[in-house]
């Protein structure tokens, strides 16, 4: 490599490293206008943008998806989502991480205040994506299985207890935070 | 220390030429992590990016950020010829298959970068529902392998005459940006951390380990010994906020190489994100654990080409 051409991929890579630094500081490019574009795909194609807040700062809990229908699979027996006649076919834990992070996609009540100005518009925007969410998952399963007529489609929160909690006999649960009914038509 | 100097020590860091055997280390630990990957997952392609697959057309657009490639354009594309979206999709999956393998021999090694970030780009775009920590870092790593000199060590290229293993600056400049990319993502993600008070009370592994998606064994009993979960949260911020201090001097870097694999095969066991953990400790191991002075090399694997 010549010196020049040494000079030019040294500031480049610099450069990059910055917008590495950047990205995981989560600073959004995008107020920067038409650079800020333009360096906000550059991030996105490169994943110099990505933030690697892994379990930070801290948890709060796991979101499920269960459906219940009312036919010889019997009315209360619980489909479940992860654990069910979709994980059948899993071979793998792999396969069951990334069947859990689609129910990740459920906006929960916090998530809409923090993600739009308007909370008006936020509710009505986080009803939608939780019901068109559930119909997505409905629909699947519907097509997976034809008997099914009627289907309930539940989004559940586990909460982990603390250590102390624990200790003084109090167990984790999963409570409903969403629920929803389809009908064949 | 004058300007000048300051420049030279500069440039040495970056330019020093160094043996490119690191980024083979990374581009083949790198394509066997990801056809593991796609060999768990092939029972779960159309669920996972056909339009009526799990979550399905306009939705899953919702998700994927603007003018970044996905399937779908391919559909469309080809659907004029009477090419169907489950040939399109079973087609952009032998060709990633195919491109990996490449990839792992270091045959064609540039291309076979080129492609399989291009693909593995557009499969987690078409799926992004589904996309998790393991595919960032793949995404992340598989760029700088396009412009990185990953095929000059340990690889089909090198064998068949293609390229040489000698070091050179640009082995240099590729090992420098990995090597402080993930300075920087450990200290910010170990800071990030250090903002919750879970990791200092112990509490959050403890619901790591509660939590039905990552349970492997019964970790109750933790909730009696909970200085030992103290100790595994103050253990993971030192051993990540430190990284970019403690890899680089060399009597701490073995420490910090097995601390980072340490703690990463602990995740990987107890979580069960296997391939989280493999390509976290892979990452480490390339970047840091790898010699870079021709001296340190001992036997070359392959004989070295006569230009």
């Amino acid at each position: 490599m010549s010196p020049y051409k040494n000079q030019v991929w040294m500031g480049f890579a610099l450069c990059h490293l910055v917008l590495v630094a950047l990205g995981a500081s989560y600073v959004d490019l995008s107020r920067l206008g038409s650079l800020g574009k333009v360096l906000g795909y550059y991030s996105e194609l490169s994943g110099a943008g990505s933030g690697y807040g892994f379990f930070a700062p801290g948890i709060s809990g796991q979101l499920r998806v269960r459906f219940e229908s009312n036919s010889q699979l019997g009315s209360n027996s619980g489909l479940g989502f992860i654990d069910g006649t979709v994980a059948e076919r899993a071979a793998s834990h792999e396969a069951i991480l990334r069947l859990g992070n689609i129910v990740d996609q459920f906006p929960t009540d916090g998530l809409g205040e923090d993600a739009y100005d308007d909370p008006e518009i936020g509710v009505d925007a986080d009803n939608r994506l939780k019901r068109s969410l559930a119909s997505s998952l409905a629909v699947n399963m519907l097509k997976r299985h034809p008997e099914v007529k009627q289907l309930a489609v539940y989004l559940e929160e586990f909460s982990p207890v603390s250590m102390e909690e624990f200790r003084s006999g109090l167990r984790p649960q999963w409570t409903i935070l969403y629920e929803v009914k389809f009908k064949e038509p | 220390m004058t300007r000048s100097v300051a420049i030279e020590k500069l440039q040495n860091f970056f330019l020093m030429p160094a043996s490119p055997r690191p980024l083979a280390v990374l581009r083949i630990g790198l394509a066997l992590i990801l056809i593991v990957q796609a060999f768990l997952l092939r029972n779960f392609v159309l669920d996972f990016f056909s339009q009526d697959g799990i979550i399905q057309g306009d939705l899953a657009n919702y998700f994927i950020s603007p003018y970044t490639p996905r399937l779908s354009w391919l559909v469309n594309a080809l659907s004029p010829f009477n090419v169907n979206e489950t040939a399109c999709i079973y087609g952009t999956c032998s060709v990633y298959g195919m491109s990996l393998i490449f990839l792992g021999t270091g045959l064609f090694t540039r291309t076979a970068s080129l492609v399989t970030w291009f693909l593995h780009w557009t499969l987690i775009n078409t799926s992004r529902t589904t996309s998790y920590g393991v595919d960032l870092y793949a995404h992340v790593f598989l760029f700088y392998l396009i412009w990185i000199p990953a095929g000059n060590a340990f690889s089909l290229d090198v064998a068949l005459g293609y390229r040489s293993d000698e070091a050179t600056s640009e082995a240099r400049l590729g090992l420098r940006i990995i090597q402080l990319h993930l300075c920087i993502s450990y200290f910010l993600s170990g800071l990030e951390k250090a903002r919750g008070d879970q990791w200092w009370n112990g509490e959050l592994l403890w619901r790591a380990l509660s939590l039905p998606v990552y349970h492997q064994f019964d970790m109750s009993w933790l909730a009696f010994w909970p200085l030992l979960s103290k100790l595994g949260g103050w253990t993971t911020l030192f051993f990540e906020i430190g990284y970019c201090l403690f890899i680089w001097p060399k009597f701490t870097r073995r420490i910090w190489i097995a601390g980072i694999v340490f703690l990463h095969l602990g995740i990987a066991v107890l979580l069960g994100l296997d391939l989280f953990g493999g390509i976290m400790c892979l990452l480490t191991l390339a970047a840091f654990g790898v010699p870079t002075k021709v001296s340190e090399v001992r036997k070359p694997m392959l004989c070295p080409v006569q230009s």
